[in-house]
């Protein structure tokens, strides 16, 4: 009775998902170009991964903006929906604002944001010279020191709206009388902050935390729209990597085995992120 | 009666008869469709171009594909983009076993990446319609420029035919050079004193793009070619040898360095996509740019009304043991898929493109070279037919240096430490360190 049901739906994650990533696994332990058959070669690519600077150099860039991104979107993300559960005039307005960025595709935004930061013709740099900081007019996205944090920037900007929703959606849950109470109590802003809100919204950071990892250790459009992994390869992230190995240079087999060990990498990032921040949740 | 109407119908039968053979005379007197184009049957042709629809490639296309489908009964000739950001589509359509009749770039004598496409039998062999004539009655493979034959060929049978030269050249503003009476640099030494007068007079010697590493690695490719020679590179990229066993590489990367140093290159060229690196060459806020050939046909519509250019190769290197008159160039390669169904449709399509009368259009039309013999300059491209010729039998080296690019992880190992030379995180020894370091851990090509 239950399984003509399930069986639509299985199907679809068998053939969308499951095959594929099967299929991505089986092939990376070939050597294949794509056009000649593949021809099995053991672990060889995988003992290649290990040994490929590129690959590390890459998985610390998608680490730096993973972790960058992190601290800005929810350290921000936070701030904008804690400020949200206050009454003021305007406050739709605000939140349309934070939401706004959110309906660029992501192309868009990396577009507008690369014209921003262009050194000679972008309005950062012609704002900046304009109120005499003429030594902050940098070459954003050309300098090795500042491409990482540039990227991520707008990256963050154009996500931020989303996470700000999911985050304000956590603190409506949060029943009026607790804060009610704390205050009552004495209770300042910030102990409020501190001690009702994020115990109680802890739960719901959990999980956006770890889709946050899941999706950020995978970031790969503002990158490639952005710098295409220069100056130099200082943004060069995993997924723009395999991209290069897998299109660029026709690897296809090593292209896969490192979108598996990317895949390794995901799942025990979020397992030990998951693990470390699971506390005994609070009942309200 | 019956004499005079019989009389009317041979006199209306003479005249028609007149008229008909009048008519198959002047047809006669038409150029005939010649007997490489004879008894081919029509059907549908997909050909992949590299430029969208109305653009003057798709044009120029369309014109061929016209003739084709009016000479050819049946035939109809559809045109697919294959540019750059088309390619892992098309390719991924080869892989399946659909491929388009004719292909752009798919194949290149200089690029092993490519070879398999030949090793499987995906690629129609044209040596034999290569051997034979153009509509135009020359022979099509001696029409060639020599140096652009390797680009066509493996293990001597020609799997591609050539479209447009690419040559990466200096493209220099004519106007600001005679405001300052500067002649065209022959030597590092005249391009180091050029750029310095304009340095001087305020004016900055090199766009250069900071954004994709590459282009700042031609100048890295071009020095290594006078310096050290082909062979050297090849060894150190492809072949395992250590970069530090030829002292050439040091001096090379000093003299890069000395062209950083002084300051020549645009200014925030380190965060300059190179499209904007090429609007301050065309609105004359720097003097030269290297650059393929392909530039002026880019920027056709953001070049000022009385723009004038010139060009000249990279100057020679006084005690340098390489090549001191090679160029770095490829061509457009077009290729048959052995599928195609029409596949005698599709070469006598590319048949009738490289006519000197079709390339002369094309080169018109896109304001580019041709790897043809005795096509002229387009006007844009003041002296490119005299530099080609001036390369007479020697081979082109393939951009960039010799095809490292097809090998992403190669290509990166080469050429990021160039980019951060250029952005003066490294000195000429730590990057040289950093290349040999990154090529050795990756090994030998296989």
């Amino acid at each position: 009775m239950f399984i003509p049901f399930v069986v639509p739906g299985l199907a679809l994650y068998v053939l969308a998902v499951l095959l594929p990533l099967l299929q991505t696994v089986a092939f990376s332990f070939t050597d294949w170009r794509g056009v000649t058959p593949p021809k099995f070669a053991g672990v060889e690519n995988y003992r290649h991964v290990f040994t490929d600077p590129t690959f590390w150099s890459s998985l610390r860039h998608t680490l730096a903006f993973t972790a960058l991104g992190y601290v800005l979107t929810f350290g921000f993300g936070l701030f904008f929906a804690w400020s949200l559960t206050y009454r003021f005039r305007g406050k739709h307005v605000v939140r349309a604002i934070i939401f706004l960025p959110c309906l660029f595709s992501v192309l868009v935004a990396a577009l507008l944001w690369k014209f921003i930061y262009h050194p000679t013709l972008g309005p950062l740099n012609a704002l900046l010279s304009k109120v005499g900081l003429d030594s902050l007019a940098l070459t954003w996205l050309g300098d090795v020191r500042t491409a990482v944090p540039a990227v991520c920037l707008a990256w963050v900007w154009q996500s931020l709206g989303l996470w700000v929703l999911l985050i304000s959606a956590g603190l409506e849950r949060i029943p009026p009388e607790l804060y009610e109470a704390a205050r009552v109590d004495g209770a300042s802003e910030w102990a409020v902050f501190r001690h009702v809100t994020i115990p109680l919204v802890w739960e719901i950071l959990r999980v956006l935390t770890v889709l946050w990892l899941i999706q950020a250790l995978q970031q790969f459009a503002f990158v490639f729209v952005m710098t295409k992994g220069g100056p130099a390869g200082v943004t060069e992230v995993v997924t723009t990597y395999i991209y290069g190995v897998a299109f660029q240079s026709r690897n296809y087999g090593y292209g896969m085995a490192l979108a598996t060990s990317m895949m390794l990498v995901i799942l025990a990032v979020t397992l030990v992120v998951n693990r470390l921040a699971r506390k005994e949740s609070v009942e309200f | 009666m019956a004499k005079r109407l019989l009389r009317s119908a041979l006199v209306v039968v003479a005249i028609v008869a007149m008229c008909l053979s009048a008519t198959s005379c002047r047809k006669a007197q038409q150029p005939s469709p010649p007997p490489e184009g004879a008894g081919i049957k029509g059907g549908p042709l997909e050909i992949g171009v590299l430029w969208p629809e109305g653009s003057a490639e798709y044009q120029w296309w369309k014109g061929i594909g016209d003739s084709l489908e009016k000479d050819y009964p049946g035939t109809k000739v559809t045109y697919t983009l294959a540019n750059t950001q088309q390619r892992p589509a098309i390719e991924l359509r080869w892989k399946s076993g659909n491929p388009p009749d004719v292909d752009v770039v798919i194949f290149n004598g200089q690029v092993p990446e490519t070879h398999d496409y030949v090793k499987n039998g995906m690629l129609l062999d044209l040596t034999d319609a290569l051997r034979g004539k153009l509509p135009d009655g020359t022979v099509w493979e001696e029409s060639i420029l020599p140096s652009f034959k390797p680009f066509l060929q493996y293990e001597g049978r020609y799997y591609a035919v050539p479209m447009d030269a690419v040559v990466m050249l200096f493209h220099y503003n004519k106007d600001i050079f005679e405001r300052y009476n500067l002649q065209e640099p022959r030597t590092w030494d005249d391009l180091l004193a050029v750029a310095q007068k304009l340095k001087d007079a305020g004016v900055t010697p090199f766009a250069v793009t900071g954004t994709f590493t590459p282009y700042m690695g031609l100048y890295w490719d071009h020095l290594l070619l006078r310096m050290v020679g082909p062979e050297a590179v090849k060894a150190v990229l492809f072949g395992g040898t250590s970069i530090k066993e030829n002292p050439g590489f040091l001096k090379a990367a000093k003299m890069l360095r000395e062209l950083v140093d002084r300051g020549y290159f645009l200014k925030g060229f380190e965060g300059v996509d190179f499209t904007t690196a090429q609007m301050e060459f065309f609105k004359g806020n720097a003097a030269m740019i290297l650059m393929g050939t392909w530039l002026v046909g880019e920027m056709k519509d953001s070049i000022p009304p009385g723009f004038r250019l010139g060009l000249f190769p990279f100057p020679e290197v006084p005690g340098g043991q390489g090549d001191q008159a090679g160029l770095f160039g490829t061509t457009f390669t077009y290729s048959v898929a052995k599928a195609s169904k029409v596949s005698d449709l599709a070469v006598e399509m590319l048949r009738r493109a490289a006519t000197k009368e079709q390339q002369a259009k094309r080169v018109e039309a896109l304001q580019t070279a041709s790897p043809y013999k005795g096509v002229p300059a387009p006007k844009d491209l003041p002296g490119i037919d005299r530099i080609l010729e001036s390369a007479g039998q020697s081979p082109m080296h393939l951009y960039y240096s010799y095809g490292v690019i097809w090998d992403k992880e190669r290509s990166d190992a080469w050429y990021n430490p160039v980019g951060k030379l250029f952005m003066k995180k490294l000195t000429p020894e730590q990057m040289l360190e950093e290349i040999d370091s990154n090529l050795q851990r990756i090994g030998p090509r296989k």
